[in-house]
């Protein structure tokens, strides 16, 4: 059942160009200059219900351009939009209780006040019948382990546990589609490890349709089996992280600990040293070539261990970015 | 009506966290209850320093002016607790909050505007002190069409400022930087507190307090009609008034939308 | 010094894209003044002198008065609370520089464009001036007024800091300035208060920043009095600026990054 649909998705903006300098700004008083920015340039996706899908992408693809044209905050400048049945732009009060976008960096949480203020706040915009708010409340407590902090003044907290309420007051009307943009900016690696826990239980227990996107590749490994790769407003790329890996990266990774010092420019001939720090050293080799490259050094050098691995997934996709052919 | 059971108990809950949030820090609303007190006293004393050299100013007495000058206060403090919202929509957009208010269901203009602020009800108490006070001086005609009539405009006052609160707090859309735009906003109230016989000497601003913001709707007729000076036309042109502005900012909320969402028109 | 300059130059400059508030700030300002001499030509209408001043007197009282304040004004106190309560007072402290000598460069750098405005209105208050003009009065008068500017600033800055204990000021800060407004004589002449009032306002020390350099230009003033205000003035900025460092240091100590 396809819980979300994006045809032709088109949004750009106008931004005003201004010199730099008194000439400069004294000319943008009376006349300015205007360029046009892509932000999103014919995307197009379908996903269905309960899934849980990662968007990736450099700063200023079109990521959250697209959150925002979804959740009815921007207007398509092309393209047709459904979700959950709805035309988002409508912003029709049945969709927008549905729905719940949470804007990693900003809060809505009362900064003077305990988050619990805040969830009965939001129980009331959206409407939320006691019974079902009690009951979602407590199993929000317990996925996320709030039950103490949530009576503490929001400011006295720390981001990780204000992060989790910050998750608690967006969901306390259980959304059936979430939009995560960067939910775990700025966290610890235990409270990251929480948060997609939550995240992962959510996702299964409610069949909630999520959207994710997220600069940490851990997010996206743990999370998503299905990864969309959206790059200078396009989506170059749907599928599978481990399709990425088979389509995209041409080289795997032999890193090899050696019993004796080696002559680096020898190995130089097999691949390309990504790094050496005796007695470890990892080389990049192109993928026919590995076994070969691995006989190679098995037979010529005292070797200890050898392993052969894929590359790390941020390499293949910060390659992806940085001007690789998409094709 | 749906709509307003809801929105009022959303009121509700906001007015209770904003009540919380202010219990926080007593010390600060204490100072800023007093502080615009004081400011209500020492206008009150300048006009006294007047009156004391001068028996009449444009044809108001001091007892009239008294009752002026309680309503206003009463109204400017009511307005600043609860009705003047929508100057806030530059600071919703600022700071991006402005997106999570319009992902919330119902009336996103609502939402943007809500506001309560009590520390302004001192304030808003002490011209209503006034006003009663003044009463004791006579001038005051109490019957009940008398009481019903300033009633019925004192409201529309409150209603007619609101959606000016709209259209100026709206040009944050358009100029992020609009302080001084909202700060002219506040300055042009204050001329509400000034009967409209003030302004005659310069044309151009006697037209315009009945036209840019229709100040002498807020405080000066209702004081007329209180006093026992009622003009129909004056009176049927602050509803009308009202109307218009009140088309006017949801055009001016509507096409903002549009901005901030990018349509391109 | 190039880097303070710098500062002075940004902060022109990033005021001057804020077109329509520019705008706005002069037309309120101009409204403000309007509005004065409005209610006032409604008293003198019915009195032809009041307190010892003619209509005219008293026209001629705003017009001074409205360039000294185009001169001395100054939100320094909304723009430090401002940094303080959002936390963006770290990203400055961690400037290698004095963060009082760069606000107040900052600060200065705003103010640029006033002192075009206000340069125009010395040479037509010159013009009109009922006293005459002479380079030393000129010279005194500038002394007077960048002292004012200097204690509105100090004041403004001491104001700022009580951010860091108080939260939210900004409403405090509007009706001190109707107080310090209304005692310095930014409504009124002190003369139109009642006598002993107006004795006492003399002696607080607002009136030394917008009272005094008005009364000076009006030539109301003897010499010997202009001479023990002139002192008055330095003695104030002297006692603040001390103030301002102690608060300031304490101040900082206590200040968390809020992290919003």
């Amino acid at each position: 059942m396809e819980a979300i649909t994006v045809s032709h998705l088109r949004k750009f903006y106008k931004v005003h160009k201004k010199e730099p300098g008194l000439l400069g700004s004294l000319k943008s008083l009376f006349a300015r200059k205007y360029e046009t920015i892509e932000a999103v340039n014919d995307i197009s996706f379908k996903i269905d219900e309960g899934e849980l899908v990662g968007f990736i992408g450099p700063n200023g693809a079109g990521k959250t351009t697209t959150l925002k044209s979804l959740s009815g905050l921007l207007y398509p400048d092309a393209g047709f939009l459904s979700v959950l049945g709805f035309s988002p732009w409508d912003k029709k009060a049945e969709f927008l209780k549905q729905i719940a976008f949470v804007m990693g960096q900003k809060n809505q949480l009362w900064w003077d006040l305990p988050p619990y203020e805040t969830f009965i706040l939001n129980k009331e915009i959206y409407e939320v019948p006691n019974a079902q708010f009690e009951q979602t409340l407590n199993e929000l407590i317990d996925l996320l382990d709030i039950k103490e902090v949530m009576t503490i003044q929001t400011r006295k907290l720390s981001l990780g546990q204000r992060m989790k309420c910050e998750l608690a007051a967006a969901l306390i009307h259980r959304p059936k589609v979430l939009f995560l943009d960067e939910p775990t900016i700025g966290l610890d690696v235990v409270m990251q490890k929480k948060i997609r826990d939550f995240i992962k239980e959510y996702n299964l227990r409610y069949k909630a349709t999520i959207i994710l996107t997220s600069h940490y590749m851990g997010d996206v490994k743990e999370l998503a089996k299905r990864v969309l790769v959206i790059d200078k407003g396009k989506l170059v790329f749907d599928g599978s992280l481990s399709e990425i890996i088979a389509k995209y990266a041409d080289h795997k990774l032999i890193s090899v600990v050696f019993s004796e010092p080696v002559d680096k420019i020898k190995l130089k001939k097999l691949g390309k040293i990504k790094s050496f720090s005796s007695p470890k050293v990892v080389l990049s080799v192109k993928k026919g070539q590995t076994a070969l490259a691995a006989a190679e050094i098995l037979k010529n050098f005292p070797v200890e261990d050898l392993n052969i691995e894929e590359p790390a997934i941020e390499d293949i996709i910060r390659e992806l970015f940085t001007g690789k052919n998409y094709a | 009506m749906k709509n307003f059971k809801k929105f009022f108990r959303v009121y509700r809950v906001w007015v209770k966290m904003v009540w919380l949030y202010h219990l926080e820090y007593r010390f600060n609303a204490i100072l800023n209850s007093f502080g615009s007190v004081f400011w209500l006293l020492g206008t009150l004393f300048i006009y006294r320093l007047i009156f004391s050299q001068v028996r009449v100013l444009a044809g108001w007495r001091w007892e009239d002016l008294l009752v002026l000058y309680g309503i206003y206060n009463f109204w400017w403090g009511m307005m600043s607790v609860f009705g003047i919202g929508g100057l806030r929509i530059a600071e919703h957009i600022r700071n991006g909050s402005l997106d999570r208010v319009l992902l919330w269901p119902g009336s996103g203009l609502f939402y943007a505007a809500m506001k309560f602020e009590p520390e302004l009800l001192l304030h808003s108490f002490s011209g209503l002190l006034i006003f009663f006070l003044s009463f004791k001086a006579g001038g005051v005609i109490l019957t009940v069409p008398h009481i019903f009539l300033f009633l019925v405009v004192l409201l529309n006052a409150f209603i007619l400022i609101f959606f000016a609160a709209v259209i100026f707090g709206c040009t944050a859309f358009w100029f992020t930087e609009n302080s001084e735009v909202v700060h002219f906003f506040w300055v042009w109230e204050t001329l509400a507190q000034y009967p409209s016989e003030f302004f005659k000497p310069l044309k151009f601003l006697s037209f315009a307090v009945y036209t840019v913001i229709p100040v002498v709707f807020i405080a000066a007729l209702p004081a007329e009609v209180i006093l026992g000076k009622i003009n129909w036309n004056l009176i049927a042109g602050a509803f009308l008034a009202t109307f218009i502005f009140g088309l006017l900012a949801r055009a001016m909320w509507r096409a903002g939308l549009k901005r901030h969402t990018g349509v391109s028109i | 010094m190039k880097k303070y300059l710098a500062i002075l130059k940004t902060s022109f400059l990033a005021d001057l894209a804020y077109k329509v508030n520019f705008f706005f700030y002069f037309f309120r300002q101009t409204l403000q003044i309007l509005i004065s001499l409005l209610l006032w030509r409604t008293v003198f209408l019915e009195k032809l002198v009041f307190q010892g001043y003619s209509f005219q007197d008293l026209i001629y009282y705003f017009f001074i008065l409205f360039f000294v304040q185009t001169f001395v004004d100054s939100d320094a106190a909304y723009n430090l609370s401002g940094l303080i309560k959002s936390g963006d007072l770290s990203n400055s402290l961690l400037w290698p520089l004095s963060f009082f000598w760069s606000f107040f460069s900052f600060h200065w750098g705003k103010k640029v464009y006033r002192l075009f405005y206000f340069l125009l209105g010395i040479i037509i208050l010159a013009a009109v001036s009922t006293t005459g003009m002479n380079p030393l009065k000129i010279i005194i008068f500038a002394v007077i007024l960048i002292n004012a500017a200097l204690l509105i600033f100090l004041y403004q800055f001491f104001l700022g800091s009580l951010s860091f204990w108080l939260v939210n000021i900004s409403s405090t800060l509007w009706f001190l300035r109707q107080i310090t407004d209304l005692a310095g004589g930014g409504w009124l002449p002190l003369d139109f208060f009642p006598k002993n009032l107006s004795a006492f306002a003399r002696v607080l020390p607002f009136y030394l920043t917008v009272g005094f350099p008005i009364e000076f230009f009006q030539g109301k003033i003897t010499a010997v009095l202009v001479l023990k205000n002139i002192f008055s003035q330095y003695f104030w900025i002297f006692i603040l600026f001390f103030v301002v460092a102690f608060l300031w240091r304490k101040g900082v100590k206590e200040y968390e990054a809020v992290g919003k």
